[in-house]
Order: structure tokens, then sequence, then C-alpha cells
């Protein structure tokens, strides 16, 4: 067919008209609702009871862990020491202003996820971006969902091979990574293929919000830290206000039957003498140390010691880690005090 | 002159036209809507309305700019699932247009494979082929250059054929 015929045939295509009754209803409804909705519409505030309801049981969720967690850490051996030691873990616990550790990470996530929230709302009521209540996300076409796909497949994978072959316990590190990652990606997309949507806007909110988080969670896992940093808040832990040091040396029973069997102290012995005081404070001062979440593999055996008449309950010290009041410590390099303890140089 | 003159004015030389363009473009004959919407953002913005460009293809481009809203939000409809939502153009019916503009056998497949192609082939092969739009109207409602207007329509022209292959009598 020539290109004069098609055009011809298109030319032809016949012309549907609107009737005259349903022009003046038009006209009637163009005219009113054009005054309508030069206002901000706030009617769809409804809609935003879904999210502002999730982010409150969220933070509401995250005090219920934060706060158990603050007592968690001394909580199983208070009964074994009598109210003495309660009431000196209890100044300890009064004294603590900044949260640390876990609670620190908890904090800073809710906080950085809550403002990144509130500026996704702004955005949406400011550009009128419709919120779909309960609906399933669609990509913007079939690269992008491929895409995504590739990019979760590549996370599970660097995730399994980091935890099981490197051994590397941050995962919330590696998914904040992906998750910049993912969000960068998907407003790059909505933006090429969707920009009228401004949906890109939001999701680049969000990936800005676990940029963030990843730049935060850097700074608090590579930060390294010493133990006279980290004890600087107690001023009675150190060597001329320590008399008595009572090591326990203790492991985690494979073979138990009940809670009360899961731990089985080896060996318990005392240090009186200043000079081993001394050498136990030393090389606990040259050690440089990371703050870090803890696994439960990482607790194979252990030693607690307890520093009588200081304003610290205990300082527990693993292979490859220190837990000073309940917030635990990765040592960079080796572990003197532990290798100390082992080869009995403090017996 | 009153901007709600203006509009009624514009509504009744160009509504004929938009609703037309819509009905080819969003192949579904609930377009009354959007039509109304075409005007109402219109009549909204038409203080950003420069006096030396002409209504018609301005309105066009607000037209041409909620279709491709509407295709987007139909086709992210289909996702929505356990609650229904509401939504400002709610398809009324899912009737196609060929009823409406009671088309024979041979337009008919016309009209289907024009709908098929891209939304660029669409929007050219409407504008040009059918309301019958100069190459200068058509640059200014979909915001191209003449020459890619004309290369356009060529390949559209093009795409067209091989998707009717010899489905259409000379």
């Amino acid at each position: 067919m020539s290109n004069d015929k098609l055009d011809k045939k298109m030319e032809s295509m016949p012309h549907a008209h609107l009737s005259p009754k349903q022009k003046e209803k038009m006209l009637h409804t163009i005219i009113n609702q054009a005054d309508t909705e030069q206002k901000p519409s706030w009617k769809k505030a409804g809609g935003w009871l879904a999210p502002i309801g999730s982010t409150f049981a969220v933070i509401l969720f995250a005090f219920i862990l934060i706060f158990p967690n603050a007592n968690d850490g001394n909580q199983a051996s208070l009964e074994e020491n009598g109210p003495e030691e309660i009431s000196q873990t209890e100044n300890v616990l009064s004294s603590i202003q900044l949260p640390t550790g876990t609670d620190l990470y908890l904090l800073f996530f809710i906080t950085v996820m809550l403002i990144a929230f509130i500026l996704t709302v702004i955005i949406r009521i400011k550009h009128k971006i419709p919120y779909d209540f309960l609906s399933v996300y669609r990509h913007v076409n079939k690269t992008h969902k491929r895409g995504e796909l590739l990019l979760i497949l590549i996370f599970i994978t660097i995730t399994l091979l980091s935890f099981f072959v490197f051994s590397y316990r941050e995962f919330y590190v590696l998914l904040s990574i992906f998750c910049t990652i993912l969000l960068g990606y998907r407003s790059y997309m909505e933006f090429k293929h969707e920009r009228e949507e401004k949906e890109f806007m939001i999701s680049l909110i969000w990936g800005s919000g676990w940029f963030t988080l990843f730049i935060g969670f850097l700074f608090f896992t590579l930060h390294i830290t010493t133990f006279d940093e980290v004890i600087a808040n107690y001023e009675s832990v150190n060597p001329e206000n320590t008399q008595v040091i009572e090591i326990e040396n203790n492991a985690w029973n494979e073979d138990a039957t009940s809670l009360l069997d899961e731990i089985i102290t080896k060996e318990e012995f005392i240090i009186e003498d200043k000079e081993t005081i001394n050498d136990l404070f030393s090389a606990l001062n040259t050690m440089d140390l990371r703050q870090r979440i803890m696994q439960h593999g990482d607790k194979d055996n252990y030693y607690s010691i307890y520093f009588k008449g200081s304003d610290i309950y205990a300082i527990t010290v693993y292979e490859q880690y220190l837990s000073i009041d309940s917030q635990h410590y990765k040592v960079v390099g080796n572990n003197i005090i532990y290798e100390m303890l082992e080869n009995g140089e403090l017996d | 002159m009153d901007k709600e003159k203006i509009i009624t004015d514009w509504f009744y030389q160009f509504s004929d036209e938009i609703y037309n363009f819509l009905l080819y473009r969003i192949g579904k004959t609930d377009v009354e809507d959007l039509v109304q919407e075409v005007f109402i953002r219109a009549m909204n913005g038409i203080e950003n309305f420069h006096e030396n460009s002409s209504p018609k293809t301005w309105l066009y481009s607000i037209a041409k700019n909620l279709a491709t809203d509407e295709i987007r939000r139909r086709n992210r409809k289909k996702w929505k699932t356990f609650i229904p939502f509401k939504a400002n153009h709610e398809p009324s019916s899912d009737e196609s247009p060929d009823r409406l503009l009671q088309l024979n056998e041979e337009k008919k497949m016309l009209y289907e494979a024009i709908l098929s192609l891209r939304p660029s082939y669409k929007d050219v092969l409407i504008l040009r082929g059918i309301q019958s739009h100069t190459v200068k109207e058509t640059a200014e409602i979909l915001g191209w250059s003449e020459n890619k207007v004309r290369s356009t329509y060529y390949r559209s022209k093009k795409a067209l054929k091989n998707r009717l292959g010899g489905n259409i009598h000379e």
C-alpha cells in the first residue's frame, strides 16, 4: 500500500462528537471544579493515616527494643551478686546519659528514617503525588524490573559470601549500601521514564536516607576507640583505686540440657597483687577497640573480670571481643589480654 | 476578558477535537472526564498561557500529557491489590471506541494497528494522519522540532504498514 493511500485511509477515519447536552454538563463541571482545585486539597489526609500509624508502631517497637536492652547486660548475673552489686549497677546505669552501642545504632536509624518519612510526606503534599495505600510497587518497565531483581540477587550472594566465607557480621552496613544503590537506581529509572509522576523525588529521599545511614554505620564501625576512652566515664576504674580483681573463666556448654547448665565455670581466681593489677591495666590500655554487635558464636570461651569496689560492673574478655558494661567492642589486632589469661600469665 | 468566558469559548471551539484525540489516543470510550480535566487545567493555568501562541495547540499539549498520565495510571491500576481506592478518572466502561465511532472491519483493523504502536508514533499518526494538523501545529503540541515530526511521521507510517501487512484492501 502506498503512503498516499494510507494517508487517505487515516483522513477518512470517523470523528465522534459530544452532544450539546453533554457539553453543557461538562462545561458546568469545568467552571465549578476549576475553583475548588485551586485550593490545596487536604481531603486525602485519611490516606496518610496508614504511614503515620506505621511510623508510630516502628517508634514504639524501637523503644521496646531499646529500654530492655539497657538493662539486659547485667540482669542475668545480678541474682548471683546480691543487693550491693545491684545498687552499684543501678548507679552506673543512671550515670549513662548518651545512648551507646546497639541503642545508638537504633536511635540513629529511627531518626534518619523519621526525617526521610517527614520529607516524603511534605514532598507528596507539595507536589500532589498520590499515595497508593497497600499497593504493590510497579516497576517503570521490564529493564527496571530486571535491574532490581539483579541487584537483589547480587545483594543476597554478597551477604551470604561475606557471612559464611569472610565471617563479616555487620549485615546492616551491607543492607544500607544495597538500599542506597537500589533506591538510587529506582529514582534514576523513574526520573528517566516517568518524570511527570514525580515519584523519583520520593525514591531519592529514601535513597539519601539510606546513604546517610551507610555513612553513619561506616563511621560507627570504622571508628577506633581505646580502653582509656571507653572507661573515661568510670573514674574509679584505675590501677590506684583497684585493690582486688576477681576473674572467672567461663565457657558455653554445648551439651547443656537446661538453661542453668548453659555456662560452665572452668576456673575462678582473685588477683590482689598490685603489680599484676598494673600489668592487667597496662595490657588493657594498649588495645584498640571498635564498637561492634556481637554474635552468639563469638562467645565460646570467655573471662569475666570483676573490679571489686569500683563503679564498673564487669569487663568480659572474649577471644576477639571485649565487653564493657554490656557494650561490645572488637579488638583491633591481637587480643593481648585474652592471650595473657589463656597463657596463665595473671594467675 | 473573563477567564470563564475564554474557557467557555475554547470549550465550544475545541472540545470535539480534544475528545477525538483522547478517544483515539487512549483507546477507551470513557474520556469525557479527561476532556473536562483538560479544560480545568487550562482554566487554572491560564495565567501562564502566552497570548501569541495558539490556544488549540496549548490545549492539545495538555491533553497529550493527560493521556500519557492516564495510560500509566490505568496500567498501574492492574497492579492494585487488596483494597479498591478512589482515582480521579475511574473508567466507567471497557468498551472500545470502534463501536462509538462505528468503524467498519477495515477501519477497525487500522485503528487497532495504530493503538498497538509506540506512544510517539500514535501521537504523530493521530495528529497528522487522522486529525490533519499541520507539521508546525504537531511540532508545537508535541514539543518537537518540525524535522522530528516529519521523520517520526514517516517512520510511524512505515511501522503501521508493517503492522497491517497486506490486510488493508487497496
